[in-house]
């Protein structure tokens, strides 16, 4: 669209929507119309909710889940299994997989998985953090729930294999979650079902 | 689907032609230069926004003309069922003499014509372009991959996952990083690469069958061809495969290159010993390519649409027992366009049984 089209503040509303993803540009302008065309007490709560929650919400400082605290609802719990501890990408997985009921156990957020192409190296990963976990805390079998996808995987052999380094002598079951799973695709889309049949059939790495 | 009514305007020497193609044998009949390949190319270009005789596509607008356009009418093919073809569809492609291109389905802009290259793929034999037998290894390999995927699921994933996992490998050898980052792509590199070179295997030795007893029917003289697959990454265990890979890290790093693995096989075509690629004549190559044509449109019967038929000047290549052979494989199915200076290189039964379309005025 040419510059100029549309007054500044608009045309900002516009461009910050557009960076929402699966939000394209026409879809940015036809959500900007529709705010603007709303009364105030309508759509100011959208932009106070927003700032709300990024100042409220940030990472656990354990796993790296969402929280308003500094852990999150589910390190906090005593009644989790601390001996069960889910690796998965995003925030969003461990939803996922709570929607499930079948996982009693812990996480870790990762924040992503490997892939080189997009410059996301171990170091931009929550792995350092994950590896002293292991080492500190009473994890008897360590699931590795990243997506089905090339990048998901490569992330998981990447784990089981510096797991060997870091444990020394000790033995943690590795677990990967993938049975059912379709290949290709994300945790976040996994239906229920299909999800907790992962959980339940996950086989040895 | 097939090809039905086929309109050019402004390329090459047509002004504004429109010619109508029928199910079966169509022979476009002319006399030389006037204008039967560009009949052929107008079709490639209406269809797959593409011309394989030149690379600068603009040179395609006739003198003097500032655009062109070339449309095609695609008929469902009522012998093979394809439920996501539509019964028919209007598909046009435009170009301006600046470069800009165009491409439309029934009068809308489509961003591009995978649709289809999809649904009515196209086998074109130009005497000119024997790049499939005589290029690069990669023209080989696309045709192999284009074949062994339509009919199985597994090589298409296999192909997908090790071209994935090659791009982060390779990324990884630009970014000069630890050896254990690359261990986890060159596992899946290992695993896949193993597993295409045996589908690969596999698949060369079935469509080998098909392609041999085609050129036997096509050539002159009795010979044998065979397809000789290349591969550096023959009988490797997934293990040896992946120490293999290890082992290369060093010396790809300082290319930036991956050397091992399916990515660089090449297929060739040797007649009676001789590789065609490196030593066939000209008339051996041009056989060659069509064997493969021919044979790929038979292996097409086992699913997906079958290829339109594009023979540019083939009976010339063909003395007359090869061309009787040549149309009892055309004719049977789906659709082929050939184009002919002489239509005594046709018996009168082949002629009553086709189409047969006039171009530059009737020469007699
Ligand atoms: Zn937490």
């Amino acid at each position: 669209m040419a510059g100029g089209l549309f007054s500044p503040a608009v045309q900002r509303l516009i461009d910050e929507l557009a960076k929402l993803p699966g939000v394209g540009p026409k879809t940015a302008q036809r959500l900007t119309f529709y705010l603007l065309k709303l009364p105030p007490e309508e759509a100011l709560p959208l932009a106070q909710a927003i700032t709300a929650a990024k100042e409220a919400v940030r990472f656990c400082h354990r796993c790296f889940n969402l929280t308003e605290q500094d852990l999150c609802a589910i390190c906090q719990d005593p009644r989790r299994d601390q001996s069960l501890l889910c690796v998965v990408e995003e925030p969003s997985d461990v939803l996922s997989l709570e929607r499930t009921h079948e996982y009693r156990g812990l996480y870790h957020v990762l924040g992503g998985a490997l892939s080189p192409l997009d410059g996301i190296g171990p170091d931009r990963l929550h792995l350092d953090t994950l590896f002293s976990r292991l080492s500190k805390e009473p994890v008897q079998e360590l699931i590795i729930g990243t997506n089905p996808s090339l990048a998901g995987e490569a992330t998981a052999l990447f784990i089981s294999e510096q797991l060997h380094s870091t444990l020394g002598g000790r033995l943690i079951r590795v677990t990967r979650l993938a049975a059912g799973l379709p290949v290709g695709g994300d945790l976040e889309y996994a239906d229920e079902v299909t999800l907790g049949k992962a959980l339940l059939g996950r086989r040895e790495m | 689907m097939l090809v039905g009514r086929v309109r050019l305007i402004n390329v090459r020497s047509h002004s504004d032609i429109t010619l109508g193609f029928r199910p079966r044998l169509n022979i476009i009949h002319g006399r030389n230069g006037a204008g039967k390949t560009s009949v052929v190319e107008g079709v490639l270009l209406a269809l797959q926004a593409r011309s394989p005789r030149t690379f600068r596509v603009t040179d395609v607008i006739r003198k003097g003309s500032t655009y062109l356009r070339a449309e095609v009418q695609l008929v469902a093919d009522e012998e093979c069922e394809d439920a996501q073809a539509p019964p028919c569809a209007e598909v046009a492609f435009a170009l301006s003499s600046d470069g800009t291109k165009r491409c439309y389905t029934n009068g809308s802009p489509l961003a591009n014509m995978d649709r289809w290259a999809q649904l009515a793929p196209l086998s074109v034999f130009l005497p000119d372009d024997v790049r499939l037998v005589k290029g690069s290894p990669g023209r080989r390999r696309t045709f192999m991959d284009a074949l062994f995927a339509k009919r199985s699921v597994q090589y298409r994933e296999a192909v997908s996952r090790y071209g994935g996992a090659l791009a982060q490998r390779n990324a990884l050898l630009q970014g000069g990083t630890v050896d254990a980052q690359h261990k986890p792509w060159e596992a899946i590199l290992a695993q896949e690469g193993h597993l295409l070179v045996k589908l690969r295997t596999e698949g060369l030795a079935a469509f080998a069958r098909t392609a041999s007893g085609v050129h036997r029917a096509l050539a002159a003289r009795p010979a044998e061809l065979r397809l000789v697959y290349r591969t550096n990454a023959a009988d490797l265990s997934v293990e040896e495969y992946r120490a293999a890979l290890a082992g290369r890290r060093a010396s790809d790093r300082r290319l930036s290159f991956t050397h091992l693995g399916p990515h660089r096989d090449d297929v060739r075509l040797v007649v009676d010993g001789v590789d065609l690629r490196e030593a066939g004549s000209q008339g051996e190559q041009r056989l060659g390519l069509l064997t493969l044509l021919l044979a790929q449109r038979e292996w097409a019967q086992g699913g997906g649409a079958r290829p339109i038929l594009l023979l540019d000047d083939v009976m010339s290549e063909l003395d007359a027992e090869r061309r009787r052979a040549l149309l009892a494989m055309v004719v049977t199915c789906g659709q082929s366009i050939i184009t002919t200076t002489d239509l005594h290189h046709f018996t009168e039964g082949e002629l009553a049984g086709a189409n047969v379309v006039e171009v530059g005025g009737c020469c007699g």
